[in-house]
C-alpha cells in the first residue's frame, strides 16, 4: 500500500487526504473481493461466538437529526413538483389535479420497476413496493438477490430502517436510511414543498396528451410528458405520468434515463399504482414490521 | 485480536480502551486497560446501570451487530487503511475494533451513527498502537491525533452521503477519475483495477518506478482536489 508514498512530501493532513483517496480507490475498485470481505467479518463473528456471551442492545429513541431528504415519498411528490413551473396553463392545471390527488387522504401502493434492473447483490428498487399514506407517510420495501429484506419508512414522526425484521435505526424526524434515488430527487425535502419548488421552474418542458389508453385493459388516462430542457439540469431526461382523467390520481410514473447513485448508466424507473386499498392502521410504524421476539 | 499481532502487548492479554478518559495526550497504559483473556468477555453492564439482559436477547444483539458491522465494514476499513497506511495493521485493528465494539455494544446509542462510534474505538486503538507497533513507525508521532480527527471528519461526511453501500456513497470518485488526464487514468487503472505493482506498471509504460510513484501520487492529488470541488471533501479549515 505504501511503496509509492515517498514520491512527494505534502503536509500531514494533505497526505492523509491522499491516503484516503488511495483507500477509496481500493474500495471503489472492489479490490476487496467478496470472499475476503466475508472472511474479515467471519473472523470477528467467530471470535464473538467462541469467546463471548452476548451483550445487551439497548433500544433508544433519538434526538432530532439533520434535515435529510432521502425519503421514498419523493418518488411521487417531487415528480409533480418538477412539473409545476413555466408550462402551458392546461398542463399546469392537470399537474395541479395530480398533486391534489396525491395529497388526498388514503393509502396507495406502487410497484417499482427498474430497467435495466439495479441491484448487483444489494437491495434493489426493482420489484420494490412503495406504500404511501396521505402524502405524509411512506414505506419502501426492497429485497436483495439473497432473500434479505430492507424496509425503510417514515410514520409521520419517526424514520426507521428494518433489516430482516430487525429494527436497526429509529430516529425522530426523517434521518434514517439512505435510499439511492435518482439524482435531484434525493436532494429535495419532500416535507417542504416551497423549498422543493425553488430552482425547478426552468428545468423541464411539459406537454399534455390525452386521454390515451393507459395500457392496462382499455382504460383511458391523461398523459403528461416532461422533458428536461438542458443536459446540465439535474434529474431524469424525461418524466411521464399517466393519471386518471377524472380523479387525477397517477397510475403510472416513469423516470426515463435517470442517473442512479452507484451506477454510471442511466436507467428507467417506473412506478405503477397497484392498489388504493386501505392498509392496517399501524402499517407505517416500525412495530408492524419487526419480527416477533 | 489475531494471534499474529506483532505489537508488544503480551500474547495472553487484550487491549480495551477506557471510555471514561480522553484520548489527547494518550500514553500507552494511561487510558488503555490490559485485561486477561479469561476476563475478555463482553461488558454487559450498561452505563445507566440497568440489569444485564437475558441470553435470549443476546441473539438479537448479535444479529443487529452483524448487520451494523456489515454495513460499516467498508467505511471503517477505508479509515484504517488511510490512517495506518499498512494493510496488515488495518486488518488487525479492524478485528480489534469490532471485538471491542461488541463488548461495548450496550453503550452504543442507536440514535447516533454506528460508523462514527466504530471510528472512535479505532482511533483509540490506533493511538495506542502508534507507539508500539513497528509497522506504524513511518507515521509521524506529532500530529497523528490531528490526522485521525481529520480522517474521521472526512469519513463522517462520506457516511452521510446517500447510498445503500459505501461504494455507492463514494461514487463521485468515478467522475473524478474520468476527468483525469489519460496518463493518470492509465496508471490508476493498472494499479487499482488490474492490481499491478509499480514495477510492473513501469515496465508496461516504459517508465521508471519512481516516475510511476509520482504519477500515482499526482493522480490521487487530482482526485482529492476534484472531491473537494464536488463538496465530498470539505476544504481545509472548513467544518466537515
Amino acid at each position: 500500500m505504501t511503496d509509492e508514498k515517498n514520491a512527494s512530501e505534502p503536509s500531514p493532513l494533505r497526505q492523509a487526504d491522499l491516503d484516503l483517496v488511495d483507500a477509496l480507490m481500493r474500495a471503489h475498485a472492489l479490490l476487496d473481493a467478496e470472499d475476503r470481505r466475508a472472511d474479515r467479518i467471519g473472523r470477528v463473528l467467530a471470535s464473538i461466538r467462541g469467546n463471548a456471551s452476548p451483550a445487551p442492545y439497548r433500544a433508544t429513541t433519538s434526538a432530532p437529526t439533520r434535515s435529510f431528504a432521502a425519503a421514498a415519498a419523493l418518488l411521487v411528490a417531487t415528480t409533480l413538483i418538477w412539473l409545476l413551473g413555466g408550462h402551458p396553463r392546461t398542463a399546469m392545471a392537470s399537474v395541479s389535479d395530480v398533486l391534489t390527488a396525491l395529497q388526498r387522504i388514503g393509502d396507495r401502493t406502487y410497484r417499482l420497476a427498474v430497467d435495466p434492473p439495479d441491484g448487483g447483490g444489494r437491495f434493489s428498487l426493482h420489484d420494490a413496493w412503495l406504500h404511501l399514506r396521505d402524502g405524509t407517510q411512506f414505506l419502501l420495501i426492497r429485497n436483495d438477490s439473497r432473500g434479505h429484506r430492507a424496509i425503510d419508512g417514515f410514520d409521520g414522526e419517526r424514520s426507521f430502517r428494518i433489516r430482516d425484521g430487525i429494527l436497526v435505526e429509529d430516529r425522530v424526524g426523517t434521518g434514517a436510511g439512505r435510499i439511492p434515488l435518482p439524482a435531484r430527487m434525493s436532494e429535495l425535502p419532500f416535507h417542504d414543498l416551497e423549498q422543493a419548488l425553488a430552482g425547478l421552474e426552468t428545468d423541464y418542458a411539459i406537454e399534455e396528451f390525452g386521454p390515451v389508453p393507459d395500457g392496462t385493459g382499455g382504460r383511458k388516462a391523461l398523459r403528461l410528458l416532461a422533458q428536461r430542457r438542458t443536459r446540465e439540469a439535474k434529474g431524469p431526461a424525461a418524466i411521464e405520468i399517466l393519471a386518471d382523467p377524472i380523479t387525477g390520481m397517477p397510475r403510472r410514473i416513469v423516470f426515463d434515463r435517470a442517473k442512479f447513485q452507484g451506477s454510471a448508466d442511466p436507467r428507467r424507473l417506473t412506478l405503477d399504482l397497484v392498489s388504493e386499498q386501505a392498509l392496517d392502521a399501524g402499517f407505517f410504524t416500525p412495530e408492524f414490521h419487526r419480527s416477533p421476539r | 485480536m489475531r494471534p499474529s499481532c506483532r505489537h508488544s502487548v503480551p500474547a495472553d492479554t487484550e487491549v480495551t480502551e477506557s471510555f471514561e478518559k480522553g484520548v489527547h495526550g494518550t500514553r500507552y497504559g494511561d487510558n488503555i486497560e490490559t485485561v486477561s483473556r479469561s476476563d475478555a468477555r463482553p461488558d454487559v453492564r450498561n452505563l445507566s446501570g440497568d440489569e444485564t439482559v437475558s441470553s435470549g436477547q443476546g441473539i438479537d444483539s448479535l444479529a443487529i451487530f452483524e448487520i451494523l458491522m456489515r454495513e460499516s465494514a467498508d467505511s471503517l476499513l477505508a479509515f484504517l487503511r488511510a490512517a495506518a497506511r499498512d494493510e496488515s495493521v488495518a486488518d488487525d485493528v479492524f478485528q480489534e475494533t469490532m471485538l471491542v465494539a461488541w463488548r461495548r455494544l450496550a453503550e452504543f446509542d442507536r440514535a447516533r451513527p454506528f460508523g462514527a462510534w466504530l471510528r472512535g474505538i479505532a482511533k483509540r486503538i490506533l493511538m495506542a498502537r502508534r507507539r508500539l507497533d513497528a509497522r506504524m513507525a513511518t507515521l509521524p508521532l506529532e500530529g497523528f491525533q490531528d490526522v485521525l480527527e481529520h480522517l474521521d471528519g472526512r469519513l463522517r461526511a462520506l457516511d452521510a452521503r446517500e447510498g445503500d453501500t459505501f461504494r455507492e456513497r463514494i461514487d463521485a470518485i468515478s467522475d473524478c477519475v474520468t476527468r483525469l488526464t489519460e496518463p493518470h487514468r492509465a496508471v490508476l487503472h493498472g494499479y487499482y483495477e488490474e492490481q499491478l505493482s509499480t514495477d510492473q506498471l513501469a515496465a508496461r509504460l516504459a517508465s521508471t518506478r519512481e516516475a510511476i510513484q509520482k504519477r500515482l501520487q499526482r493522480a490521487r492529488a487530482a482526485i482529492a482536489d476534484c472531491l473537494t470541488r464536488k463538496g465530498v471533501f470539505a476544504p481545509f479549515g472548513a467544518s466537515p
